[in-house]
Parts: structure tokens; C-alpha cells; sequence
């Protein structure tokens, strides 16, 4: 996909710098699994955010985020239309990155900039614990 | 294409399946009639009676005989070649739809992150509708501008030849492979 591609569908991220790469790189995670798709053994089959959120939380993301904090350590951002999980934005590094779908990773974005029709709204933050 | 008569000596299964068959410039039609003919008189044809007719001076010949048993494999083999190319001729017929359909099908839903959406969107349906003749451009689509097709492809050939634990690029590669061991693609 294009840049120009990116940036038609998401004009705020027009001249930002959205090269890097992010999380698992080899497995489309969403249930069922299988077949060119994983989730994780022991959770239920499907994309509701509390079914999201439980995984999340066992990978260590454990502290619950206002969107009106700036994170201090590695996050989680779980987009939701309704009670259905839609996206993810990761936090590292002092900059929130996301994998646009089966296109782009961008980074050094906001989540402001990730708020499309097709994510709907941020349903929760997660942080892992600080040290 | 000359039919060819469970009597007639002289012929031979070149001449039954011949070569032009599986050429892209074959009389559809004629080779339809033909391949239901095929299909209909391959066991008559290489069953112990017929065999003693129609081959002749080899009168008795068993029809558990290697020869026998390999030209009834290679008989049913041509058929299927034949229907795999008639196949791929009912799927340039709808090229033009599958590339109008995929591009507005990828275009919509590039940035989705859940396949379970995807895979809703009207185009991506239209393409599943086209049942069989689509196999050939969905490998196509998958080889060239690899994308979430799996869904489509399961669909339209009622199997999948992917490892129960594969990954995407994996899942790829088997249904590549697979595409490619049944002549749907090149």
C-alpha cells in the first residue's frame, strides 16, 4: 500500500514518519484459530473487548489509563465499535504506533489520529505496572 | 474433436484427449460433449468386456492388469485436466469482475484489523458467489497481492489445504502449492 494510500484514509498523519514495525509480525491474531489465524489457547473465541482485554492483561498490561494521561510505560489501546474490539495502538518508546490493518505500521502518532469511522473510540488504556 | 467408438481399434487415447484439450483455443462446446461422453463410458469402456472387443488380439485380458488399471487412471486423469481448463476459460470470462470487485473490496477494508469484517463487505460476497470459476483468480490474487482470501477460497472449494497451525505467509504458501498441483494456476 502507498503512503498516499495511508494518508487519504488518515489525513493526520500526513507528513509524519510511520516506518516502524510493530508487535508479533508473523500471526494474524483473531479467533478462530487456525488456518492462517491464531489466538491465544484458554480464552473464549471471540472479539468482544472483555475477551480483549483479558488477554491483554495477561501479557502484563495490568494498569487501567485515562486518555488524559500521558503514558510512562509500554500501553495498550484498545479500540471498540460497541462491545466489538476493532484496533490496537501500542505505546513504547514515548510514542503511540499502530498497524493500520493489513497495510501500514505507523508510529509517532497520536491516538486522535487513529479515530476513524472504522476503529470507533478508544474503550480502554492498558499500562503495564511500573517498575 | 472426434468422438472416439468403443469398437474401433484404431483409435487411440491421443486421439480421445487430444492434445488441444488443454490448450486455451479448444471448442468448448464440442469438448463439454465429448467430456460427458467420456465420463459416462470410461468404466464401460475399460471393463473386462469391452476391453475384449475393443482391444482385440489381447482378448482376456484381465481387468485387474496394470494396463487396464493405468488406463482407467489415465482416462479419469484427462478428464479432470480437461475440466480444470475449462475451469480456467469460466474464470477469464469473469476477470474483469473479480479485479473490479477486489480492488473496491481492498480498498474499503485495508485498514480493518478483524478478518470477520472483512470478509462481510458485498464485493468480497459477489466474489464468493461466483463459486468455482473464481478458485483460479483467488490463487491469483493470493499469489500476486497476497491478502485475507482464505475465507473466499475455503468457500468456493470446500477444503483447505492449510496446516491447522499455519501462519499467514504459511497458509499462502499451502494453498500455492495446492492451486498450483491441480492446474488452477501457473
Amino acid at each position: 500500500m502507498a503512503k498516499s494510500d495511508v494518508e487519504r484514509d488518515f489525513p493526520a498523519l500526513i507528513d509524519k514518519d510511520y516506518d516502524h514495525a510493530l508487535g508479533d509480525l508473523h500471526n494474524w491474531w483473531e479467533p478462530p484459530s487456525g488456518h492462517g489465524q491464531y489466538w491465544p489457547p484458554g480464552f473464549a473465541e471471540d472479539t468482544t473487548v472483555q475477551t480483549v482485554e483479558e488477554i491483554i492483561k495477561v501479557h502484563g498490561f495490568t494498569v487501567e489509563l485515562s486518555e488524559e494521561i500521558a503514558p510512562e510505560t509500554e500501553s495498550i489501546a484498545i479500540f471498540a465499535i460497541g462491545n466489538e474490539w476493532t484496533h490496537f495502538a501500542k505505546f513504547s518508546a514515548g510514542t503511540w504506533a499502530s498497524k493500520l490493518g493489513e497495510g501500514h505500521d505507523v508510529s509517532r502518532v497520536s491516538l486522535n489520529d487513529l479515530r476513524i469511522d472504522m476503529y470507533g473510540k478508544v474503550f480502554k488504556i492498558l499500562s503495564r505496572p511500573k517498575q | 474433436m472426434p468422438l472416439f467408438y468403443k469398437d474401433d481399434q484404431s483409435v487411440k487415447e491421443e486421439v480421445w484427449f487430444p492434445p488441444k484439450c488443454r490448450t486455451e483455443s479448444f471448442d468448448r462446446e464440442a469438448n463439454g460433449w465429448n467430456l460427458r461422453h467420456t465420463e459416462l463410458f470410461v468404466d464401460d469402456w475399460t471393463s473386462e468386456a469391452s476391453m475384449v472387443s475393443w482391444n482385440g488380439s489381447q482378448a482376456g485380458t484381465s481387468p485387474q492388469c496394470d494396463g487396464l488399471v493405468e488406463l482407467k487412471y489415465h482416462a479419469r486423469e484427462d478428464v479432470a485436466a480437461c475440466e480444470i481448463v475449462a475451469l480456467r476459460l469460466g474464470a477469464e470470462e469473469l476477470r474483469a469482475e473479480f479485479e473490479a470487485l477486489s480492488k473496491k473490496w481492498y480498498r474499503d477494508t485495508r485498514h480493518l484489523s478483524v478478518v470477520s469484517r472483512k470478509v462481510v463487505h458485498p464485493a468480497y460476497l459477489r466474489i464468493i458467489g461466483m463459486g468455482e470459476a473464481a478458485i483460479p483468480l483467488l490463487l491469483e490474487a493470493l499469489r500476486d497481492k497476497p491478502s485475507h482470501w482464505f475465507v473466499a477460497l475455503r468457500a468456493t472449494t470446500n477444503t483447505d489445504p492449510s496446516p491447522v497451525d499455519s501462519n499467514p505467509s504459511e497458509a499462502r504458501d499451502a494453498w500455492l502449492k495446492w492451486g498450483r498441483s491441480l492446474g488452477y494456476i501457473d
